[in-house]
């Protein structure tokens, strides 16, 4: 049985006291953990800004790319080695500015990964500039007279992309966090995962009490039915709902590509040979 | 040209079946044991304007498109005029000297010193079949008939290549021999001395080749965003995934694409993108984060003539400067520059490997010229030795991904492996993997992991294959090329050889590092650089690395040098002092 201590870096997180980022590491831990996958078999891709040095704090393999890019790595490992279980992390302006096309296409293309983004609605790790979550009015370094940019809706974008797992977590729930990602891994599909992460140094707007105020846990009657879906991904305000908001099964990137879906992973496939065959027909 | 060579062109507009007819007439000629070198000359157009394809064959071996023209087969009047017309310049090919064979239908604006073949080759078409480029197929016919081919092994050819469209072949075979018979029974076939045997040789183009390569080189995976020229690679993957078990993908962008390579060769399978400059401008910031993280990642750079969208179906080797440069920061990167066919399969196999050992970006760099044209092979080594590199073994203690060491390569370990688990970093980091840029900035840790990641190029440097050179033994004068120029090169020196001058060839293929040994090569001789762009990118290179003089003879009008436009701006060249 794997426990909590098979995760457990070296590394102490660099993160600001109370930051959001703490409840979702634990909360990554605990899924792998209850979900009983070993630590050599779990590899975390993340982008750039505080809550990807995340890899770092978790005893995994890690890999900690560059601003926005971390989809197409993630994606490339599953495709080589579908036995690993791949998460992606990043934050809201690493995904939904410098990401945005590879969000899209990744959601398309079902590749079964699990992408959790920190959304603090705030750029941290350059001290404070408005994100592409960043609400109307909000103030910042670079909007001192209030925010003018309507800002992205993550749950709306996965959705009408493709996305066959969409959820809402808060860093205030960590125990509905954790079945959040939990349930997230074990969707085979794309599954994205946005949190509500305040960021308590730069963001004193959209703080914990914030959302605790407006935050109610949905559950979808049905979570294939996709209108339903898109209409209470909409809902901002006094009420926000937190919790699954879509999942439908279909077939993944990997089960339809030729090569990606045999049996054994590209990976462990020996190289194949050149033969006189091969190059016949340029004779 | 000698008398045992012969060249074709087959010229019109997009959408003629200029590039179909021309590639029936190649492989016609090297399955009759000819060597066959073959040239490409398109527009950026689906339809319209104007192309040809010229095909070289011969005895002796070929290396370039060649000087001269014997039979023009023309697909309409614009082109019968401007292959026969002296005063038109197509950027350094020559015009007409022996016969044209185009459709009755067509108009000779002027009349040149060439011979008029006109005949009625819709006509002779429509016996067999309504569609309307089967005129050409007719063409060709009469074209193998005045080279003196025999019909049997075009036929062949065509069954071939219209194999799979079921009736289609029958009608253009019967259509081939329509034309065949027509020129036999009213013309005499030119007067050459080809040899041709049945001996058949591998025609293959240079795209296809790098493709080939890679898969010697164990490719597993190949992720690449279409782009002129680097798509027949693509192409040709995408055609033969299943034959070979290699995984292709056409991504969003080229960030995409050499980020999905990142991620391939970390996981452990070997993986490649393809591009031309606009896409390896794209892929720049992901270049020094496989240089920073130490994951390997090939990158096939097929130039074309920039900047921007600059011409798209022209060459040049113009991206020099981009590819030395790309990324911030220092980290180490190797540069491969194939010459020809031959070294697409080869380099390309061995950028490969050199990834995995060096666990650094490695770019074979091509252009246009040499992606888009066929030339012959008489073999084609099948072996090639997989090396991985340096791997951790499960459950090793105390495993430190970015150890230190004498060569500057530490032991990768792949996810999945027990006990190896560690963090790959594209901010500075210890031997570990965690990062020593953000708690605590670490100079001295700084310093070591920039040497260890440098040292690797100073390994490579010490083992690198030593550079080729041609007819250099006694020669004053050393022409330097890199890439795609060398077999034009190598056939200016065989002429001014011919006129008593004492020159040879230095033939750069592996263009970053420099090899040491060249430094030795060049010493005493008179340098000229040869290159196909504006400012002498690489001749910058040379005389920075080793501080030598040299002269610098360019062409950048978006066509490739001919041998005897080269000879004489050499020859011009050592008349300066």
């Amino acid at each position: 049985m794997v426990t909590l201590n098979d995760y457990s870096g070296s590394v102490k997180p660099d993160w600001c006291p109370a930051c959001g980022n703490f409840a979702q590491l634990t909360a990554i831990k605990n899924a792998l953990v209850e979900l009983n996958i070993e630590p050599e078999n779990a590899v975390i891709v993340s982008g750039i800004g505080c809550s990807s040095n995340l890899p770092e704090f978790i005893r995994a393999y890690g890999y900690h790319g560059l601003h926005g890019r971390l989809l197409p790595v993630a994606s490339a490992i599953k495709w080589a080695n579908r036995d690993l279980t791949v998460i992606g992390y990043g934050g809201d302006g690493d995904g939904f500015f410098e990401g945005t096309q590879h969000f899209y296409h990744t959601a398309k293309r079902n590749v079964d990964i699990t992408y959790i983004v920190s959304d603090n609605q705030i750029f941290g790790l350059t001290t404070g500039q408005a994100s592409p979550t960043s609400e109307i009015g909000f103030i910042s370094k670079t909007t001192p007279d209030g925010n003018i940019e309507k800002p992205v809706n993550p749950l709306t974008f996965a959705l009408s992309a493709g996305a066959t797992y969409v959820a809402r977590g808060f860093s205030g729930d960590p125990k509905h966090l954790e079945e959040l990602i939990r349930n997230g891994i074990k969707h085979k599909g794309f599954s994205f995962i946005d949190v509500f992460s305040p960021c308590v140094t730069f963001n004193k707007t959209n703080t914990y009490d914030y959302f605790r105020k407006r935050v109610y846990k949905y559950i979808p009657d049905n979570p294939e039915d996709f209108s339903k879906a898109y209409q209470i991904s909409q809902e901002w305000g006094e009420r926000i709902p937190i919790g699954l908001i879509y999942q439908k099964s279909e077939a993944t990137y990997e089960d339809l590509d030729p090569v990606a879906s045999g049996e054994i992973p590209i990976v462990r496939r020996p190289y194949r040979k050149l033969t006189e065959e091969d190059i016949s027909e340029f004779l | 040209m000698g008398n045992d060579e012969i060249i074709f062109r087959v010229a019109g507009a997009a959408g003629d079946g200029v590039q179909s007819a021309g590639q029936i007439i190649a492989k016609t000629l090297s399955r009759k044991g000819l060597n066959v070198v073959t040239y490409n000359y398109y527009q950026d157009i689906v339809r319209g304007g104007q192309s040809w394809y010229q095909i070289r064959g011969s005895n002796s071996k070929v290396r370039s498109q060649g000087d001269g023209l014997d039979i023009l087969i023309a697909l309409n009047s614009d082109a019968l005029e401007r292959h026969t017309n002296p005063e038109i310049n197509e950027g350094g090919a020559s015009p007409l000297s022996g016969i044209a064979i185009y459709d009755k239908s067509l108009t000779v604006k002027d009349k040149r010193n060439v011979q008029y073949i006109e005949m009625p080759l819709s006509e002779l078409a429509l016996k067999h079949s309504k569609f309307p480029l089967m005129k050409n197929t007719v063409a060709i016919g009469a074209a193998m008939a005045a080279a003196g081919v025999n019909f049997d092994t075009l036929a062949g050819v065509i069954s071939d290549i219209f194999g799979n469209k079921g009736a289609v072949a029958d009608q253009n075979v019967k259509a081939a021999k329509e034309g065949y018979d027509y020129y036999s029974a009213n013309y005499k076939p030119l007067e050459k001395t080809l040899r041709f045997s049945d001996k058949r040789k591998y025609l293959i183009g240079g795209g296809e080749a790098v493709a080939l390569g890679a898969v010697r080189g164990g490719l597993k995976m190949y992720i690449g965003y279409p782009m002129t020229p680097a798509s027949s690679a693509l192409h040709y993957l995408a055609s033969h995934s299943k034959q070979f078990g290699v995984f292709v993908k056409i991504p969003e962008d080229e960030i995409s694409a050499l980020n999905m390579v990142i991620g391939a060769n970390y996981a452990g399978a070997r993986a490649m993108t393809g591009s031309s400059g606009g896409g390896f401008s794209l892929m720049v910031e992901a270049l020094g984060l496989a240089g920073m993280t130490e994951v390997p990642a090939v990158i096939y750079e097929s130039q074309r003539p920039g900047p921007s969208t600059g011409l798209p179906t022209k060459t040049e080797q113009g991206d020099l400067n981009l590819v030395l440069g790309a990324s911030q920061g220092d980290f180490p990167r190797i540069v491969l520059s194939p010459r020809n066919v031959k070294d697409c399969i080869e380099l390309t196999s061995e950028a490969m490997n050199l990834a995995q050992i060096y666990q650094t970006p490695v770019i074979v760099m091509s252009d246009l010229y040499l992606s888009e044209h066929s030339e012959t092979i008489d073999e084609i080594d099948l072996n090639f030795s997989i090396d991985d590199g340096e791997r951790a073994k499960d459950g090793e203690s105390d495993y430190k991904r970015y150890r230190i060491t004498d060569n500057g390569i530490s032991e990768r370990a792949i996810p999945g492996q027990k006990g190896l688990m560690h963090n790959e970093d594209s901010d500075e980091h210890d031997e570990y993997g965690n990062v020593v840029s953000d708690a605590v900035t670490d100079p001295k840790k700084r310093e070591e992991m920039m040497k260890k990641r440098m040292r690797k190029l100073e390994t490579y440097r010490r083992n690198m294959p030593p550079t080729p050179t041609y007819r250099l033994e006694d020669a004053d004068v050393a022409v330097v090329q890199w890439g795609s120029t060398a077999g034009v090169v190598e056939e200016v020196v065989d002429i001014l050889r011919d006129k008593g001058k004492k020159i040879g060839a230095v033939e750069v293929n592996r263009v970053f590092p420099l090899n040491p040994d060249i430094e030795k090569i060049l010493s005493g001789k008179r340098i000229i650089v040869v290159e196909n762009n504006f400012s002498g990118q690489f001749n910058r290179l040379l005389k920075s690395e080793f501080g030598v003089k040299t002269s610098l003879v360019r062409k950048y009008n978006g066509e490739a040098f001919y041998p005897g436009e080269l000879a004489a701006m050499i020859e011009k060249e050592m008349e300066v002092n």
